[in-house]
């Protein structure tokens, strides 16, 4: 599964109500040229971008059951021309590769649900369908090529502020990677708040993976930073939802690294719409 | 909301998607430098002196040059090169060349004559790895030819770091470029002596040993060869 520095599962404490589907369309991205290091500091590389067309979908299966599926349909890794300084002479000629990327499958189990606590777990399977090596010089990658299956807990509190909503969520997870890449733990922790009630709802979050490194020794990848063994990072996003009407709203949200491991640096992007389908509507 | 109009919104941001161009601070010196060579001869001794020269990116370039002994009188050198030891002595061999900017560079090495029988060494050439990133790289090394091989010998004192992904050792005369550059192979070790062994490739060819990460395109270090 890809190790994007941007929340691909929107999991939290509550469940979906039986009988609503929620999909949200992504567009995600990332342009940049810096890193970070084995050791944590920040190193350059050569521009090196990331855009994934997404969709995620969960739907409420019964009173305590959803199911979610985060569809990387589009992903296109990209990387500049390299030219002399001095000649302008191209040394590495740029390179793209359109793929999709690794899917993501689950379901979530509500197991406590009262007015202001929600408790959920979920089991989540990646699926390696990205390229692992494409291009001229097999270095860009739209996934990872492994199978991993990632166990989550979420505890969710809401609370109201005169006519605002807002809600904390709190999840912490374990991430079993197979075919060498070490194992992870996932963890992160976001507030919410409806700035116009019903309307307009501001996210920040603070998010983390932290890697095991239980991997095999012999996994050296030749592949860009999104999808490294033993990747590591912290971070920090904000996204605003603004329901234009009943069930359907725009999304913007930005990201960056407050720290890192072999992962690319730099902001990353994403904009999007959603809208909920009740069953009723399905049904007219 | 339609098919068409998500579709089309997809596009739209696949259009950042472009591939734009980077510029590499690859600028060099220009360098000539006479190839590594004894320096003591005995008289009758013929032997075939070579000068290389490499332009502001390091590329090597075919130039005019001068040849010179100080003493003609204890070695001769024509203008291909061709040394003859006369008398015992010191004489001091330069070669010279016109460079972009009009100026004339000059090189020079002390040679000395004598009468005895002078058997040439092995020539070898030696540097320190080092880094030019945040991630560890170190060690000694020495380079000799063998038969028709270069041989890159990586000290017992050499470590790298194993978290970089696709570390590749080359061969250069720029030490911040991988154009013209020759790729030895892949990095598979992180720690310890090891041997390059590379045909087809002489002593003087290169003047580094640049080490760089593909997946990001970028020098994580290098090591000059200090003779």
């Amino acid at each position: 599964m890809i190790v994007l520095s941007s929340p691909i599962l929107a999991q939290s404490g509550w469940n979906t109500d039986p009988g609503t589907t929620f999909i949200k369309v992504i567009q995600w991205w990332i342009t940049t040229n810096e890193h970070y290091t084995d050791n944590g500091r920040v190193d350059p590389n050569l521009t090196t971008g990331l855009y994934t067309s997404s969709v995620y979908l969960s739907t409420g299966l019964s009173d305590r059951w959803t199911g979610m599926a985060y569809l990387p349909v589009f992903s296109r890794a990209v990387h500049n021309n390299l030219r002399s300084g001095t000649t302008s002479e191209l040394i590495i000629s740029g390179d793209a590769i359109n793929h999709v990327g690794d899917p993501l499958l689950g379901i979530q189990y509500q197991i406590l649900r009262s007015r202001r606590l929600a408790w959920s777990s979920g089991l989540h399977f990646g699926l390696p369908f990205g390229k692992t090596s494409g291009g001229t010089l097999g270095i860009l990658q739209t996934g990872d090529g492994e199978f991993n299956q990632l166990i989550r807990t979420d505890l969710g509190y809401s609370f109201s502020r005169g006519s605002r909503n807002g809600y904390l969520n709190g999840y912490v997870g374990f991430n079993n990677r197979t075919k060498g890449f070490s194992d992870e733990i996932w963890y992160g922790f976001e507030g919410g708040i409806q700035i116009l009630p019903d309307q307009l709802l501001t996210i920040l979050r603070v998010y983390g993976i932290t890697s095991l490194g239980n991997g095999a020794g012999d996994v050296i990848s030749d592949g860009s930073s999104f999808f490294s063994n033993n990747s590591a990072f912290l971070s920090l996003s904000s996204e605003i939802n603004y329901e234009l009407s009943d069930g359907f709203g725009l999304s913007v949200g930005v990201a960056t690294l407050l720290s890192g491991r072999l992962i690319f640096a730099g902001t990353n992007y994403n904009v999007g719409f959603y809208f909920r389908i009740q069953e009723k509507e399905r049904e007219n | 909301m339609s098919h068409r109009t998500i579709w089309g919104f997809v596009f739209l941001f696949s259009l950042a998607a472009c591939i734009q161009d980077d510029f590499l601070d690859d600028s060099v010196l220009e360098e000539l430098r006479i190839n590594t060579s004894p320096d003591t001869f005995s008289i009758g001794q013929t032997y075939q002196f070579t000068a290389r020269y490499t332009n502001r990116i390091g590329e090597v370039e075919d130039r005019a040059l001068v040849w010179n002994s100080s003493a003609t009188d204890i070695l001769t050198i024509t203008n291909t090169g061709l040394a003859t030891p006369i008398a015992e002595g010191i004489s001091t061999i330069s070669v010279s060349t016109t460079i972009t900017n009009g100026e004339v560079l000059t090189v020079e090495q002390i040679t000395i004559v004598q009468a005895d029988s002078v058997p040439f060494e092995l020539m070898r050439r030696e540097g320190q790895i080092r880094t030019t990133s945040s991630y560890v790289l170190e060690g000694d090394f020495t380079v000799q030819e063998e038969d028709d091989n270069l041989i890159v010998d990586i000290k017992s004192n050499y470590r790298a770091s194993s978290s970089l992904p696709g570390l590749y050792i080359y061969l250069t005369n720029n030490p911040n470029s991988i154009a013209n550059a020759y790729e030895v192979g892949r990095v598979d070790v992180f720690n310890g002596a090891h041997i390059y062994q590379i045909p087809g490739i002489r002593l003087n060819d290169y003047d580094y040993l640049l080490y760089y990460c593909k997946p990001f395109n970028v020098k994580v270090g290098d090591g000059q060869f200090n003779n």
